[in-house]
């Protein structure tokens, strides 16, 4: 990264973004406390259970009942019995789910932050959503917004004649602030009524002064690159473009 | 190793087992080997679905021998020990009740603080830094040096750069300074207070929400 200060400022500048996120910060890993102590209690109960019966065979007593009983049971039913088929079939998928437990990270609704010094932070998606959620909501006008997160997109609806494209422009610039590790994607689009009418007018009288056709085609160009599968960006965009020209 | 390494291995080799065997019996149940044109080793366990799960001649080969019983016995006995060992370390606090500290040109003394005295510091630092409504911190152990593990609730419509920022400069650079810790990292925790709860993720399933009156 500080080689890359040296090159002519035309390279460097989109170079920038790309190099940061560079130092890969790892996910959190959830410590799997609940799973291991259902995990170890069943385990201990079976264990000590069966370690008391061989004892006390050993020592003279006869076997429990559950012993036997399972002995036989294990000795007189075959492989395609349904009870037993049933019983494998449950303990496939026990095993591969307490597997997943075992490899996933687990976590998930913590997206880390770039790191600062020694201080490994992280936001929780939710609060990501809020901090996005209140910032979209004083924006003019946004009557009505949801939000949705997930940990690879923020899906935002909003309801009312603002232009969702400026909106993601600015949403875009309220999430660049959070400094998250990872990429996050950011769709805006409109939902509902006041999606065609109000749209256009709205967004020229209200938004920055100048240059205002340069970043409406340039907002628009970026939300039709950025999110071509929503249904709502993708028509809108060229309509967009063509109009501020 | 941490709890959280040894956790997830245990877990896994648990579920590798219970996965394996199932799906040896599942295999054999349903007499997959034939059907796939497999065939299976002559001592494969479970490979037809005609001989019972565990036959009492498989249960009792080794019954005569003379170190059969001494090795189930003292096998599930270091089983029992080693899965007590394991529930017992979920059950402890996870991190240590002091930390030593370096008293560097002085022998022969040993100085220890209470971890509740440094998170009670940390924290009487942070809740002062701005955007912060609530903190707790935990000391943990780390690989190498115990780590700071702070969950910060901020204000809505703060900067969470910003308090990262503050708190790497301010508690935590002060604690270990001032304790004169060669490391004290830290983890920290950001959750968001929302200001306006019904347009923030999450309740995305009806467009109108009943209202109770």
């Amino acid at each position: 990264m500080s080689g890359g200060g040296g090159e002519p400022l035309a390279g460097d500048t989109p170079a920038d973004p790309a190099a940061e996120p560079a130092p890969k910060v790892p996910r959190l890993r959830a410590p799997r406390t609940t799973a291991a102590v259902v995990v170890a209690t069943v385990l201990l109960i079976l264990a000590v259970a069966l370690l008391y019966d061989v004892v006390a065979v050993r020592a003279g007593q006869p076997a429990r009942q559950w012993r036997t009983d399972l002995a036989d049971e294990l000795a007189a039913r075959h492989p395609d019995d349904l009870a037993v088929l049933l019983g494998a079939g449950a303990a496939t998928l026990l095993g591969g789910w307490l597997l997943w437990l075992a490899l996933a990270p687990g976590l998930g609704r913590w997206l880390p932050l770039r790191p600062h010094g020694d201080t490994a932070a992280a936001i929780d998606r939710a609060g990501v959503a809020a901090l996005l959620a209140d910032r979209a909501a004083v924006l003019p006008g946004v009557e009505h917004l949801k939000v949705r997160i997930n940990r690879r997109r923020v899906r935002i609806a909003l309801v009312g004649p603002a232009d969702p494209a400026s909106v993601q422009r600015q949403l875009r610039a309220e999430l660049a602030a959070v400094t998250l590790a990872g990429p996050l994607r950011l769709d805006v689009r409109t939902a509902g009524r006041g999606r065609r009418a109000g749209a256009a007018p709205v967004s020229e009288e209200e938004s920055v002064p100048q240059e205002q056709p340069v970043r409406e085609g340039s907002a628009a160009r970026g939300s039709a690159a950025k999110g071509g599968a929503p249904e709502g960006t993708a028509p809108e965009g060229p309509a967009r473009g063509g109009g501020g020209e | 190793m941490s709890r959280t390494a040894v956790n997830r291995l245990l877990l896994g080799v648990v579920g590798a087992v219970l996965l394996v065997a199932g799906l040896l019996v599942l295999l054999g149940g349903l007499d997959l080997y034939r059907r796939l044109g497999l065939d299976p080793p002559s001592r494969w366990p479970l490979a037809s679905p005609d001989r019972p799960v565990l036959g009492v001649r498989a249960r009792t080969r080794w019954e005569d021998r003379s170190w059969w019983w001494p090795v189930v016995i003292g096998g599930l006995s270091l089983l029992v020990l080693g899965i007590g060992w394991w529930l017992l370390a979920q059950l402890r606090r996870s991190g240590p009740a002091t930390v030593l500290l370096p008293t560097p040109g002085v022998s022969g003394l040993r100085l220890r603080l209470r971890t509740r005295a440094l998170e009670e510091a940390v924290e009487s630092g942070a809740v002062v830094l701005p955007e912060v409504e609530r903190v707790g911190v935990r000391l943990v152990r780390g690989r190498r040096h115990p780590r700071l593990r702070a969950a910060v609730r901020m204000t809505p419509g703060g900067d969470p750069a910003a308090l990262a920022e503050h708190f790497e400069t301010g508690p935590r650079t002060g604690a270990r300074a001032s304790l004169g810790l060669p490391e004290l990292p830290a983890e920290l925790r950001i959750r968001v207070v929302a200001a306006r709860p019904e347009v923030t993720g999450r309740q995305h399933r009806r467009n109108k929400r009943p209202r109770v009156l």
